[in-house]
C-alpha cells in the first residue's frame, strides 16, 4: 500500500515537470543575458538552442515583453539587430551565431571508454554554454546535435571532467581518466559555503554514502564507527532501541559533557534516529572550521546531507532488504554447580571453616543426580538442595532476527526533483522471555524546485519513529540471571516458576513483571529558499521546525513465585502493582538567513558570507504514577487507587533560545594560497542578561598548495606528487550546551514540594530556596589549533593526511567548593581549564590491477586530555573519577598490588604493614586475617602504612595512584574493498589502544563478593591455592576482613580492554539488466554481511565482557552486571534498482 | 544610463537583503525567556501563604527524626541488641570525618531561615505573617542549638549569602556569642508566635518556643555552672521562669486517651491527631510521612538479645 502511494506520487511529480506550452509563447525578460533569454524560451517551448558562446557578445542584454507570439516573432526581436542570425533546423533546434560566422549544428557521435578501453555507460555529455546534453548508453556510445566548433563537457562520477572540442561531424573517441579521488569533490562547510576538497583550509573530513549503505547496522551511529578520523563512537548496550551510542570528535573539550553539533541539511538533528540509507554524505568539521557554528560547536560539527532526487526521464526506484541474525556472542557465565561448590569449599578451607558442601553432595553433583536433598549452602540450609546445573544467564538470551526494508523513489524534470524514501526496521532483542523489540520507521520527502529563474526552494520533510518494548524489570532480570545459583531449577515439580528463597526468578520477572514501552516520534520540517538576484550573490533563508513527542509508560505487574512444594512464596514481586507515565513534547524552531557572494577575477577568488540565526526550543514534560491498580493487566490511571496517584517531580515547561550573527570571508590566489576567516557572536538565554552575549568568536585558517608552485612542479613529477598542501587553523568556539547548566540558573528559584503532616492529618507542602542563583556564569570558550598536511601521490591513487591539534578550554565551568556556611552548593563558575590534544593520520590507496578495482584506508588517531585546573577540587575516590586536576578525564585511581605467594613475602610485608591502614593483622594460617594468597600493596608514599589518601600535612600523598584512563589514547581502523566484475568485497577493522576497566564494585567483578551469590565461571581455577601458586588472583574467602583486603581497588583487578574488532565484512554480487517477464530490473545486488563478527581483545575475561563496554556513568557500578549483552550479526541483503 | 540603473538595482537588492538579515535578529527580547514552570524569587513572597509554605520547610527538615538522629543500629548500644563488628568509638579507632551532614544541613536550613526572616521583615503583610516570621526565628535558633551542642562555638550567619560574600569565610564565633544569638532569636519568636489556642494545630506556638528556650537555658546554664563560667545562674533562672510560663499556660496535659494503656499508645496512636502531651514532635501519618526503618533488624548489623521487645523478627531476604 505504502509503495503504491509512493509510486503514484512520483508519477504525478514526473508529469508536472513535462508540461510545455506547445505553440504560442509568452515571456517577459528584462535586461538579461542572451543565454538567459534562450533558457527561458527553452523552458517555455519545445525548442532547443545551439549557439557558439564565443560568437555572442558578452555584454549583450535583452529586454522583451511578448504575449502569445510565435517563436519567429520572438527571435526576430531578440536576435536580429544584435549582429546575430538564427536558423530553425528541424522545427526543434534553433542555431544561433554571429552574422559573421554562420554556425551550423552538426550531428556528433562518439564513444566513451575508461583507460583500459572498457565502455562507460551513463556518462553525462553536455554542450558547453547550454544546459542540454545526453547520456552515453551501455556501449559507451552517444549521439548529440552540437554546434560546430562548440565544446562538449563530459562528466561521470569517479572520473575527471573532460572538455572535447567539436570539429564537424567526425566521430569522437574519448577516454576518461579516473578522478583524482576526493580532491575535486565539493564539500559544504556551513551556511552555503562550498569548497573543493582540495581547497580546504581546515581539518574537515567527508564520508560518502557508499561507506554506510547496505550494512547490517541498527542505525547511523553504528554505521559510521571507525570510518572518520578523529570521530569516536562508543556504545553501551545491545538492547534494541537503547544502544546508548555516544559520539565524540577529537576527545573531550570540557568536563561538562561533549556533544558535537549534528546538522541535517542545515538544521540540528539526531544521528541516532535518521535512516542511514537517506544519507548522501557526512562532513565533519573538527577544528576552527567549526567556529562558524560558534555557540554549539565546541565539540565540532557534523553536517549531514540527505539524498536528493535527480532529473531523469522516469522515476528511479530502489529497494533494499536486509535480514540479520543476531547471536549473543559475548556473554557472562556463572559457575556451574560443580565449580561453585568446589570454589565455596575452597573458601571455607581458606577461612578455617568446615566445608559447606559435603562429599556426598559433591558426588551427587558430579553424577548430575536429579533428586532433591537437604540444603547445605550457607544460610540456605532450610531450603532444598539440587544437584543439576543450569546456565540461567545463558538461557536468558537467544538468537534474534532483525529485518530492514528501504524503498526510495526519485526523479524529476527540468524544474523540480524529488526523492521519497521509506525505511522500516524491526529489531528483536536477544532476551528469550517477555517482549523485547524495537521498530524504527523513517519517512522522508526531499523536494527541490525552481519557483522562478533565480529562486530555488528546497523542502525536506521527514518523520522518524522509534517504538521500543521491553519487560519493565529487564535490567533487574539480567543481573538476577547471574545471581540465582546454577543448581536451582527454573520451575517446581508442578511446573510453576520456582522462587528459591528470596532470589528472583528472572524468567518469571520478564514474562509476568509487566512491560515498558517507549515511543519517540519526530517530525522534521526544513524549508530553504535560495535567491540569486545577480550572478555570484545568493541569499538563503532557511526555516527548520522539529517537533518531537516522547512517551514512556511502564507497568509493573504483581506476580507471585512458588516454593518447591508449590505454596506461594512469601515475597510478592511488584506489590502493589504500579505504573508510571512519562511524556514530553518539544518544539524546536530555527530560522537562519545569510548572504553568500562569490567572485573570481583573474587569479583571485573571493567568497563572502554574512548571516544571522535564531533558535528556540521548548519542552513540556509531564510525568505521573499510580499504584494498586484494580487490574494486573490493564494499567490506566483511573484504575489506580486514588490515594496512590502522584505527579512526578520532573514536570516542566521551559525554553531556551539562541541568537547568533556570523560571517565568513575567504580568499584564494591562483589555486595556491588559501585564506579564510570567520566571526561569530552568540547570545544565550541560559545566562544572565549582562553575561548573555559571548565574545566574538574568531577563526582564521590558511592553506598553501606547494604542489601548484612552479618550483615544485619543476623538481617533482606532478604525476608522482599531485598534491602537497599544508594547512593551519586557529579559532575559538563557545559552549553552553552543558547538562549541568539549568535553563534559568541565573535567577533564584523557589521549589515547592514535599509533604508533611504538620497538623497531624493533612499534607502540608513546603517552599525552599532551590540552589544559589549564578548571575556571574558565562560561556565556556574553547580555543583550538590545528596543523595539517595533505598529500596525494601517483595521480591521487595514494592519499595521505596528517593533522596535529590542541584544544584548550580556558574557562570551563567547574564546581568550586565553599564552606558549608554558604548554606547551599555553590553554582559552578568559569574557573576550570582542560587541555585536549592529539593527532590524526589518514591514508588511502585506490587503484586498479587489471579488472580488479580496490581500495584500502587506514586511520590512526591519538588523543589525550588533561584537567589542568580544577580550582583545587582535587578530591577523588578509589576507582573511576570523572575529573581530577593533573590527570585525564575518567581516570582510575587505586593501589598497586601483587599476590603474596611465599611465606617469605608474607613475613616481610606483615612485618612492615600488618594492622596498619587498610591492611589487616596477620593471622595463623591466614584464617580471618592476612595470609599467603592475599594481595599486598605498595607503600607508594613511604609513610609505613597503606592508606588511600595519606596525611597531606606531613607530606604523604597516600598510596592510591593513577592506574589508567577509561578512554583510549589510540583508536584506529583499517578499511578495504575490492571490485572484480560483478563481485564486491569490503571489510572494516576497528580497534583501540590501551583503555582500562574495573568491574570490581559490583557483585561479580570479584569472586564470591557475597557468599549468597555464585561467582563468574571465569574465576574458576584462577585463584591462589597451595596447588595453584601461580594463580592470577588472590585466594578465595568468605571472610569480610580477608575480602576487604583483597578486593580493594587495585591494579590486580584493573583490566586493559584494548581490542581490534572485525566490524564488518561484506561480500556481494550484482546482476545487471535483468528482465523478468515484463518487469525490468536495472541491477540486483545480493550480499552477505557480518557485523562485529570477531575480535582480538584483552581483558574480556574469556569473552564475558564486551571490550567496547565502558560505564557511561561513574556512579553506576551496576552497569557491568545488568547491561544487555552485545551480539554478533550475520546478514543477507538485497539491493534492487528499477 | 544603463550603468547607473544597474547601480540602483544593486542598491535595491542590497538594501532588501540587509533588511532580511537584520529582521530576524533585531530584538534582544528574544532571549528574555521567563520560566514557565518554575517559581522565581522575585515573584514569590507576595502572600501570607507564601510565608507559611516557607515556614513549613522546617517541620519536615529540621525536626529530629528518631530513626536518623542516631545510627541505624543505635539499639546495639543497649542490652536489647548487639552488633557483630567492633564499635569504632568504643575501640578508639574512630577518626573524625572531614565533613559532617549535621553541620552541612544545619547551615542549609539556616540559609532558608535567614531568607524567611529577611523577606518577612521587609514584607508589608504585617500581622498576617507574624507567626511565620516567629517560626523563622524559632527554627534558626533550633539549628544553632543543634550545632552548638555538637561543635561548641560555630560561625554565625545571619543573612542569605552569595559565594562572593566575605561572611562565607566567617570564623567560629565564641560559644557565649552563639548562645546570645540563640536566645535573642527565641525571644523574637516568643514575641511573634501566637499562644497555643490561637495557633494552627501542630505549628510551633509561643509556649513551645518558651519550653524550647527553657531547655536551651538549662543546657547552657548547667554547662557553665560545672565549668565555673559566668552567666550560669542567670541562664538557669531563665530556664526556671520559662518552664514556669509553660506550666502556667496550661497549654499541655498528659495523654490519657487510652486509659491504662496510654503510655504504650503515646507515640503509636493512629487515631490521635494532636497529642496534648507533645510540645515539639516529628509527625508520622500513613501515606504522608512514614518511617520505614523502625526496626532495621538485619543479619550481622542488629542482632536482638532475649530482651528484645518484639517476640519475632523476619530476616530480610537476600537478593
Amino acid at each position: 500500500m505504502k509503495l503504491t502511494i509512493a509510486i503514484l506520487l512520483a508519477c504525478c511529480l514526473q508529469a508536472s515537470a513535462h508540461v510545455y506550452s506547445q505553440k504560442k509563447i509568452s515571456i517577459t525578460l528584462s535586461n538579461v543575458r542572451l543565454s538567459k533569454a534562450f533558457e527561458t524560451i527553452e523552458r517555455n517551448s519545445d525548442y532547443r538552442f545551439l549557439y557558439n558562446a564565443k560568437a555572442v557578445p558578452d555584454n549583450l542584454r535583452i529586454s522583451i515583453q511578448a504575449t502569445d507570439l510565435s517563436i519567429t516573432q520572438i527571435l526576430d526581436k531578440i536576435v536580429k539587430g544584435n549582429g546575430l542570425i538564427y536558423n530553425i533546423v528541424n522545427s526543434k533546434v534553433i542555431a544561433v551565431t554571429s552574422a559573421k560566422e554562420m554556425m551550423r549544428p552538426v550531428h556528433v557521435t562518439g564513444m566513451v571508454t575508461d583507460r583500459d578501453g572498457h565502455p562507460l555507460a551513463g556518462v553525462t555529455i553536455m554542450i558547453q554554454g547550454l544546459k542540454r546534453g545526453t547520456v552515453s548508453d551501455e556501449n559507451g556510445h552517444f549521439e548529440i546535435e552540437a554546434p560546430d566548433n562548440g565544446v562538449l563537457e563530459l562528466s561521470f562520477i569517479g572520473y575527471q571532467r573532460q572538455e572535447v572540442p567539436v570539429h564537424g561531424g567526425q566521430p569522437l573517441s574519448i577516454v576518461l581518466r579516473e578522478a583524482t579521488k576526493g580532491l575535486d569533490e565539493v564539500v559544504v562547510i556551513g551556511y552555503g559555503t562550498r569548497l573543493r576538497q582540495g581547497d580546504l583550509t581546515g581539518a574537515v573530513t567527508k564520508l560518502s554514502a557508499d561507506k554506510i549503505e547496505s550494512r547490517p547496522v541498527t542505525g547511523t551511529m553504528d554505521a559510521i564507527q571507525g570510518l572518520i578520523p578523529g570521530v569516536t563512537i562508543t556504545r553501551q548496550s545491545g538492547q534494541p532501541g537503547n544502544q546508548g551510542y555516544q559520539l565524540a570528535i577529537r576527545g573531550a573539550s570540557s568536563v561538562n559533557g561533549n556533544v558535537p553539533l549534528v546538522l541535517i541539511d542545515g538544521i540540528p538533528g539526531d544521528l541516532s534516529l535518521i535512516n542511514p540509507e537517506d544519507i548522501q554524505d557526512i562532513t565533519v568539521l573538527k577544528d576552527a572550521t567549526a567556529a562558524i557554528y560558534g555557540a554549539r560547536a565546541a565539540d565540532g560539527v557534523i553536517l549531514v546531507t540527505t539524498k536528493k532526487g535527480k532529473s531523469s526521464d522516469k522515476p528511479r526506484v530502489s529497494y533494499s532488504y536486509n535480514l540479520a541474525m543476531k547471536t549473543p556472542g559475548i556473554m557472562k557465565k556463572a559457575t556451574t554447580t560443580a565449580h561453585f561448590v568446589e570454589m565455596f569449599n575452597e573458601a571455607n578451607k581458606n577461612d578455617g571453616d568446615p566445608p559447606a558442601f559435603s562429599d556426598s553432595t559433591l558426588a551427587k553433583i558430579a553424577a548430575h543426580d536429579p533428586g532433591v536433598g537437604k540444603g547445605e549452602n550457607w544460610s540456605l540450609q532450610s531450603y532444598p538442595m539440587f544437584y543439576g546445573s543450569k546456565d540461567w544467564y545463558g538461557d536468558l538470551f537467544k538468537t534474534a532476527l532483525r529485518q530492514t526494508h528501504n524503498i526510495n523513489v526519485s526523479g524529476g524534470g527540468n524544474n523540480s526533483t524529488y526523492l521519497l524514501s521509506f525505511g522500516d526496521m524491526r529489531d528483536n532483542g536477544n532476551i528469550s522471555a517477555g517482549t523485547n523489540a524495537s521498530s524504527r520507521d523513517n519517512l522522508r520527502l526531499n523536494f527541490q524546485t525552481r519557483i522562478l529563474d533565480n529562486l530555488k526552494l528546497d523542502a525536506n520533510v521527514s518523520y522518524d519513529y522509534l517504538d521500543t518494548k521491553t519487560p519493565s524489570d529487564l535490567n533487574d532480570a539480567i543481573d538476577n540471571g547471574l545471581k540465582v545459583f546454577s543448581y536451582v531449577p527454573v520451575r517446581n515439580p508442578e511446573g510453576n516458576y520456582y522462587g528459591y528463597q528470596g532470589y528472583e526468578n528472572p524468567f518469571q520477572e520478564l514474562e509476568q513483571g509487566g512491560n515498558r514501552r517507549t515511543r519517540d516520534s519526530r517530525w522534521g520540517n526544513n524549508f530553504k529558499l535560495e535567491w540569486t538576484p545577480i550572478e555570484g550573490l545568493v541569499w538563503t533563508g532557511q526555516l527548520g521546525i522539529n517537533l518531537e513527542r516522547y512517551d514512556d509508560k511502564a507497568y509493573y505487574s504483581t506476580n507471585i513465585e512458588h516454593n518447591w512444594d508449590n505454596s506461594d512464596n512469601l515475597l510478592i514481586r511488584n506489590n502493589p502493582n504500579s505504573a508510571y507515565f512519562n511524556s514530553w513534547s518539544s518544539v524546536y524552531k530555527n530560522y537562519s538567513t545569510y548572504l553568500n557572494y562569490d567572485k573570481t577575477f583573474g587569479r583571485h577568488s573571493i567568497k563572502l558570507m554574512a548571516g544571522a540565526s535564531r533558535e528556540k526550543f521548548t519542552r513540556e514534560t509531564e510525568n505521573m504514577s499510580g499504584a494498586d491498580f484494580s487490574s494486573n493487566v490493564i494499567f490506566t490511571l483511573p484504575l489506580s487507587d486514588p490515594k496512590n496517584l502522584s505527579a512526578g517531580d520532573y514536570w516542566d515547561d521551559n525554553s531556551w533560545a539562541l541568537l547568533s550573527y556570523f560571517g565568513r570571508a575567504g580568499y584564494s590566489y591562483a589555486n595556491r594560497y588559501f585564506l579564510e576567516g570567520t566571526l561569530r557572536k552568540d547570545g544565550s538565554s541560559k545566562f544572565a542578561p549582562e553575561k548573555r552575549w559571548s565574545d566574538i568568536y574568531p577563526s582564521i585558517s590558511a592553506a598553501w598548495k606547494l604542489s601548484e608552485e612552479s618550483f615544485f612542479k619543476n623538481t617533482i613529477d606532478p604525476h608522482l606528487v599531485n598534491l602537497f598542501k599544508i594547512r593551519a587553523s586557529w579559532g575559538r568556539t563557545g559552549n553552553q550546551d552543558i547538562p549541568a547548566l539549568g535553563l534559568f540558573d541565573y535567577i533564584q528559584l523557589i521549589s515547592i514540594g514535599g509533604k508533611y503532616p504538620i497538623d497531624g492529618s493533612t499534607v502540608s507542602k513546603m517552599a525552599y530556596l532551590n540552589g544559589i542563583a549564578s548571575p556571574e556564569r558565562t560561556w565556556e570558550t574553547i580555543e583550538s589549533k590545528n596543523l595539517g598536511l595533505d598529500l596525494a601521490l601517483f595521480d591521487s591513487r595514494l592519499s595521505l593526511s596528517f593533522d596535529i591539534y590542541r584544544k584548550n578550554n580556558n574557562n570551563m565551568l567547574v564546581s568550586v567548593s565553599y564552606p558549608s556556611t554558604l548554606g547551599a552548593v555553590a553554582p559552578s563558575s568559569n574557573s576550570g581549564k582542560l587541555l585536549d590534544k592529539g593527532w590524526e593520520f589518514t591514508g588511502g590507496w585506490n587503484s586498479k590491477i587489471g579488472k580488479v578495482q580496490f581500495n584500502l584506508g587506514f586511520i590512526l588517531n591519538h588523543n589525550s586530555n588533561i584537567v589542568t585546573d580544577l580550582q583545587g577540587q582535587d578530591s577523588y575516590n578509589l576507582g573511576l573519577t570523572t575529573a581530577r586536576q593533573g590527570y585525564p578525564l575518567n581516570s582510575y585511581f587505586g593501589f598497586k598490588g601483587t599476590v603474596i605467594r611465599t611465606k617469605q613475602q608474607l613475613d616481610d610485608y606483615a612485618a612492615k604493614y600488618a594492622g596498619k591502614g587498610i591492611v589487616p593483622g596477620l593471622q595463623p594460617n591466614g584464617f580471618g586475617g592476612l595470609g599467603i594468597g592475599d594481595i599486598m600493596y605498595e607503600d607508594i608514599d613511604g609513610d609505613g602504612q597503606i592508606t588511600t589518601y595519606g596525611d597531606k600535612s606531613k607530606g604523604y600523598s597516600g598510596d592510591a595512584v593513577f592506574l589508567g584512563s577509561q578512554d583510549p589514547k589510540f583508536t584506529y581502523s583499517l578499511t578495504g574493498g575490492l571490485k572484480f566484475d560483478n563481485f564486491d568485497f569490503a571489510f572494516i577493522l576497528q580497534g583501540t589502544g590501551n583503555k582500562y576497566v574495573w568491574r570490581g564494585n559490583g557483585n561479580f567483578g570479584v569472586p564470591l563478593s557475597q557468599f549468597w551469590f555464585q561467582p563468574l565461571d571465569y574465576f574458576y581455577g584462577k585463584t591462589y591455592t597451595e596447588q595453584n601458586q601461580n594463580a592470577r588472583y588472590p585466594r578465595l574467602s568468605n571472610n569480610a576482613t580477608v575480602k576487604n583486603n583483597n578486593y580493594q581497588f587495585s591494579s590486580e583487578w584493573l583490566e586493559n580492554t584494548k581490542y581490534l574488532r572485525v566490524k564488518n565484512v561484506t561480500i556481494g554480487y550484482t546482476f545487471k539488466q535483468i528482465v523478468l517477464k515484463k518487469f525490468k530490473l536495472e541491477s540486483l545486488r545480493l550480499y552477505f554481511s557480518g557485523q562485529d563478527i570477531f575480535e582480538w581483545a584483552k581483558g574480556t575475561w574469556d569473552g564475558m565482557y564486551d571490550p567496547e563496554e565502558a560505564t557511561p556513568d561513574v556512579n553506576n557500578p551496576a552497569y557491568y552486571e545488568n547491561n544487555y549483552p552485545m551480539y554478533r550479526t550475520f546478514s543477507f541483503g538485497i539491493n534492487a534498482n528499477f | 544610463m544603463l550603468f547607473t540603473k544597474n547601480k540602483f538595482k544593486y542598491f535595491k537588492y542590497g538594501a532588501f537583503l540587509a533588511l532580511l538579515v537584520v529582521s530576524i535578529s533585531s530584538c534582544n527580547k528574544f532571549l528574555d525567556l521567563k520560566p514557565a514552570s518554575e517559581i522565581t524569587d522575585p515573584t514569590y513572597w507576595k502572600t501570607a501563604n507564601d510565608f507559611k509554605l516557607a515556614a513549613n520547610f522546617f517541620y519536615q527538615n529540621t525536626l529530629d527524626d528518631p530513626h536518623y538522629s542516631g545510627t541505624n543500629n543505635s539499639d546495639n548500644m543497649s542490652d536489647i541488641a548487639f552488633g557483630t563488628q567492633t564499635d569504632a568509638v568504643s575501640a578508639g579507632t574512630y577518626v573524625a570525618p572531614e565533613t559532617d551532614a549535621v553541620w552541612d544541613n544545619a547551615y542549609s536550613w539556616i540559609r532558608n531561615a535567614n531568607k524567611l526572616i529577611q523577606e518577612g521583615s521587609n514584607a508589608e503583610l504585617g500581622q498576617d505573617i507574624q507567626p511565620y516570621l516567629g517560626e523563622g526565628y524559632f527554627f534558626r535558633a533550633y539549628n544553632y542549638f543543634t550545632l552548638v551542642k555538637l561543635y561548641g562555638g560555630v560561625p554565625i550567619i545571619s543573612k542569605v549569602l552569595l559565594p562572593s560574600d566575605p561572611e562565607v569565610f566567617s570564623k567560629r564565633a565564641d560559644r557565649a556569642v552563639v548562645f546570645d544569638s540563640i536566645l535573642r532569636d527565641l525571644n523574637f519568636a516568643i514575641a511573634d508566635l501566637p499562644v497555643k489556642k490561637d495557633a494552627e494545630t501542630g505549628r510551633i506556638c509561643k509556649e513551645a518556643a518558651q519550653a524550647f528556650k527553657a531547655r536551651v537555658c538549662l543546657f547552657e546554664g548547667t554547662w557553665r555552672k560545672f565549668r565555673g563560667l559566668t552567666g550560669a545562674d542567670s541562664l538557669l533562672e531563665q530556664a526556671y521562669s520559662e518552664a514556669n510560663n509553660v506550666i502556667a499556660s496550661n497549654a499541655y496535659s498528659l495523654y490519657e486517651a487510652k486509659g491504662a494503656e496510654s503510655y504504650r499508645y503515646l507515640f503509636i496512636d493512629a487515631t490521635s491527631i494532636d497529642n496534648p502531651e507533645s510540645i515539639i514532635v516529628k509527625k508520622y501519618r500513613t501515606n504522608i510521612n512514614v518511617n520505614g526503618w523502625a526496626y532495621g533488624v538485619s543479619w550481622g548489623n542488629l542482632n536482638p538479645t532475649k530482651k528484645w521487645p518484639m517476640p519475632t523478627f523476619a530476616r530480610t531476604a537476600c537478593r
